[in-house]
């Protein structure tokens, strides 16, 4: 049995640290994860009024049902450093990481923070890590840094400055990242974690969504970013998952609880061993499913 | 058929101390009231008391200067706003201004507390004899609905036209029995201002989920069923919500008896006084199952405000609100939970203009608030729960907002009345007092 | 004075006569009539200075 709390991330918004108003009012759209940004969405001279406007937004205001996430500045910038302090003190769900390119920059970051979460007195390890690959170098080094260290949950592939580093033109159709998609979604998979897929920009283009969307689904990712709230209902109903997944969820979870029950150190099911990224994979569906209002309490197997 | 509107004020016999009339279909690009006060004013009467069917909204001429060169002394309409609200709040006007909604104004002409002297009528096309429309003409504004009770009346009725045509007018919205003058001027109005036709649909993700939440509700209630009847006003959260409302319309396969929108939305052409006037019997208000309201504030015993902003300025007009609130079954009142760093729900409004006994329900992007001393409030209860729709208290709100902004500093005022608040029964449900400065 | 919605409002205003308010479904429809200025009688639809149309000022004429 997991002990983690399951944090469906079907869809992520983010809410710029430079617009009160936008962090004010994107706590009440539906997506599942909330990232409040230091990053690319606020202006240099702007930095330390968003940074001390998300650390009072996560620690005073914090949505009660969403996974609350800040996206710090980049790795070798001069902002980091105070991001990291201001941040870990708030205390969020997550920290997210723009531009990995090196399982290093990870250990490094994850380190830092455990040393100021030993400092305030939080319990060292909790806060998670979230990666954002925007790089031709990112998605090279996507196994080696989704295995990086144990606060990694997720990685997140962002194309426009994937684009780019790559020298390519990007295209609705995406075929330029094509690629860089499907390589973070293995080397998510490699290490048990969320893969999450790229924006789809074009907000009027509804259709265009739900192709994209479905395109994600159906490669195996485990949510989107959205640029705009607009487009989140839409996304979210591409992550529902259907009843043969919901069934064959509750199989595993009955197959681990029996197994408990009889103390088995190993359950399988179908003939194949049953993981605890199964497991947590089991756990999540039903918590899509729940999330969509399917009701799986007293679901017929 | 008069030459020019000096000509007709003095055939009419317009005094010192008389009451004027017009209507508001020409919004902003209405230039008939300018053209009209200034003709009165060349002609030295003064001391008038100036009553439009709604907001004046004009602004040049401005009516701050009728009122201090002495030619207006008394205003009554539905609201006051720019300059002119600002100088009403500073204490310019001796008498008070009285606000009515656009049902009460009809009641009160007709029991005489309101006696109009001249009502001078603006219509797009007009023939000889004073048969009147908005609806055809180079500055059709559509309905007149608002200036039927005015022709009915009021004493002497002068139509003043920039397009006149042959006998007989056609189609004619007041007839030629009430017109006493008909007078043709080279424009009543700017056409880019009038603003006829569509309303925009917003397109702000949150008063999208707003517009979408109130047809939820709607949707749920026992009375969404074949012939229900609903009302929405013309704002951007209003239309939104009138398209979500078509959606579950076609999905459940309901067909509502009626829709009232309004008015730039004037499919048909109604009598306002017959619209909603609460006392003429087989109001058409009252067969209303849900009307969808907007507010600039709420309270926690569910008060709207419709007049005033957060520094007490005023902003807004009675509109209809309160009449569809008491008219309706189902009143929902639709906005934000804040707005920038005002919370527009709040412990008190600053201005009570529909009282939360007709208020059943409030709807924000941050839940769904039912109001339990509401005479609905038992079935909608349960309706919505049973539709699996979230409620929360009204008092959740409240904090809420509050938490996010903080709680404004309260509005410092005088003793001297400036506004008197006049419900749909011509009774004082508030009054407005200047800001101390 | 206060009324019926806690509004404190003064019991006299100028000239105008304050009548509170005192909830909203409790005053009854009134049947007293209707108050016009309108006088009832002819009202002018040819004014003597200008024209009116010919066609009304001929007697109609019976139909051939």
């Amino acid at each position: 049995m997991a002990e983690k709390t399951i944090h469906l991330k079907r869809t992520s918004l983010y809410a710029s640290g430079s617009s009160p108003v936008n962090m004010i009012q994107a706590v009440f759209y539906n997506e599942d994860m909330l990232i409040y940004d230091l990053e690319d969405s606020v202006p240099a001279a702007e930095k330390d009024a968003a940074r001390f406007l998300v650390y009072n937004m996560v620690k005073n205001h914090r949505p009660k049902d969403k996974y609350v996430c800040i996206r710090v500045n980049g790795i070798y910038s001069e902002y980091l450093e105070e991001d990291l302090q201001a941040a870990v003190r708030a205390n969020p769900d997550c920290i997210r990481i723009p531009k990995v390119e090196y399982a290093r920059e990870v250990q490094d970051i994850s380190g830092r923070i455990a040393a100021i979460e030993e400092k305030i007195g939080l319990e060292v390890g909790k806060i998670e890590l979230i990666c954002n690959i925007e790089s031709y170098m990112g998605v090279i080094n996507a196994t080696e840094i989704a295995h990086s260290d144990p606060r990694v949950v997720a990685m997140a592939v962002s194309a426009e400055d994937l684009t780019a580093s790559l020298k390519a033109q990007r295209t609705k159709k995406g075929l330029e990242v094509f690629y860089a998609r499907n390589a973070v979604l293995m080397a998510c998979r490699s290490a048990g974690i969320d893969a999450l897929d790229i924006v789809f920009s074009d907000i009027n283009d509804r259709e265009g969504l739900e192709e994209d969307t479905a395109l994600a689904k159906n490669l195996g990712f485990d949510g989107k970013t959205c640029i705009h709230p607009r487009q989140i209902d839409t996304v979210n109903s591409f992550f529902t998952p259907s009843m043969k997944e919901i069934k064959y969820a509750l199989r595993v979870l009955k197959a681990v609880e029996e197994g408990k029950a009889q103390h088995k150190g190993a359950v399988t099911l179908d003939g194949g061993m049953i993981d605890k990224p199964m497991e947590l994979r089991a756990l999540t569906t039903l918590a899509q499913a729940e999330a969509a209002g399917i009701n799986v309490k007293g679901m017929v197997i | 058929m008069l030459g020019s509107i000096e000509e007709a004020v003095k055939a009419t016999g317009l005094k010192d101390g008389m009451t004027i009339s017009f209507h508001h279909s020409f919004r902003e690009g209405d230039e008939i009231i300018g053209q009209v006060l200034t003709a009165i004013r060349n002609l030295g009467i003064k001391h008038l008391r100036f009553a439009p069917s709604a907001v004046v909204n004009i602004k040049n001429p401005s009516i701050v200067d009728f009122i201090k060169d002495g030619t207006i002394d008394r205003i009554e309409a539905s609201g006051i706003r720019g300059e002119l609200g600002d100088a009403v709040l500073e204490g310019l006007m001796e008498k008070p201004v009285i606000l009515r909604t656009h049902g009460s104004r009809p009641r009160a002409i007709e029991a005489g507390e309101l006696m109009i002297d001249v009502a001078f009528i603006g219509a797009s096309a007009a023939d000889e004899y004073g048969n009147a429309t908005g609806q055809i003409g180079p500055n059709a504004c559509g309905s007149l609905g608002y200036s039927f009770v005015d022709a009915q009346n009021a004493a002497k009725v002068v139509v003043i036209t920039d397009y006149l045509v042959e006998y007989p007018c056609c189609p004619a919205s007041i007839s030629q029995q009430y017109v006493d003058y008909v007078v043709k001027v080279d424009r009543i109005g700017d056409p880019d201002k009038i603003g006829k036709g569509a309303a925009r649909m917003t397109k702000n993700p949150r008063d999208l989920m707003i517009a979408e939440r109130a047809a939820d509700v709607m949707a749920a209630s026992r009375l969404f069923k074949e012939n229900f009847s609903f009302q929405t006003g013309a704002g951007a959260i209003s239309i939104a919500c009138t398209v979500y409302l078509a959606e579950r319309m076609e999905q459940r396969g309901v067909k509502a008896s009626f829709a009232l929108g309004g008015m730039t939305a004037g499919i048909v052409e109604i009598d306002n006084a017959v619209y909603s006037n609460p006392f003429t019997k087989g109001s058409m208000l009252d067969k209303l199952n849900f009307g969808v309201l907007a507010a600039l504030e709420v309270d926690t015993d569910f008060n709207v405000n419709i007049l005033t902003g957060s520094s007490g300025e005023m902003m807004g007009g009675l509109g209809g609100g309160p009449d569809v609130a008491a008219g309706s079954d189902i009143s929902i009142v639709c906005l934000p939970v804040v707005r920038g760093r005002t919370p527009s729900i709040t412990k008190r409004v600053f201005t009570c203009c529909t009282p939360g006994e007709t208020v059943a329900c409030v709807v924000t992007e941050a839940g769904i608030a039912l109001n339990p001393k509401h005479k609905y409030y038992p079935e909608l209860k349960e309706d919505l729960e049973q539709a699996g729709l979230k409620l929360v208290t009204i008092e959740y709100l409240q904090q809420l907002a509050e938490s996010l902004t903080g709680v404004p500093a309260p509005i410092e005022t005088t003793d001297r009345v400036v506004c008197i608040v006049e419900y749909r029964d011509g009774t004082v449900i508030d009054v407005i007092r200047a800001i101390r400065k | 004075m206060i009324n019926a919605v806690g509004r404190e409002i003064p019991e006299k205003i100028g000239d105008y006569v304050v009548k509170p308010y005192t909830g909203a479904y409790t005053t009854v429809p009134s049947d007293a009539p209707v108050h016009t200025l309108r006088t009832a009688g002819k009202h002018s639809m040819c004014p003597e200075t200008r024209k009116c149309w010919e066609v009304l000022r001929k007697p109609s004429k019976p139909q051939d």
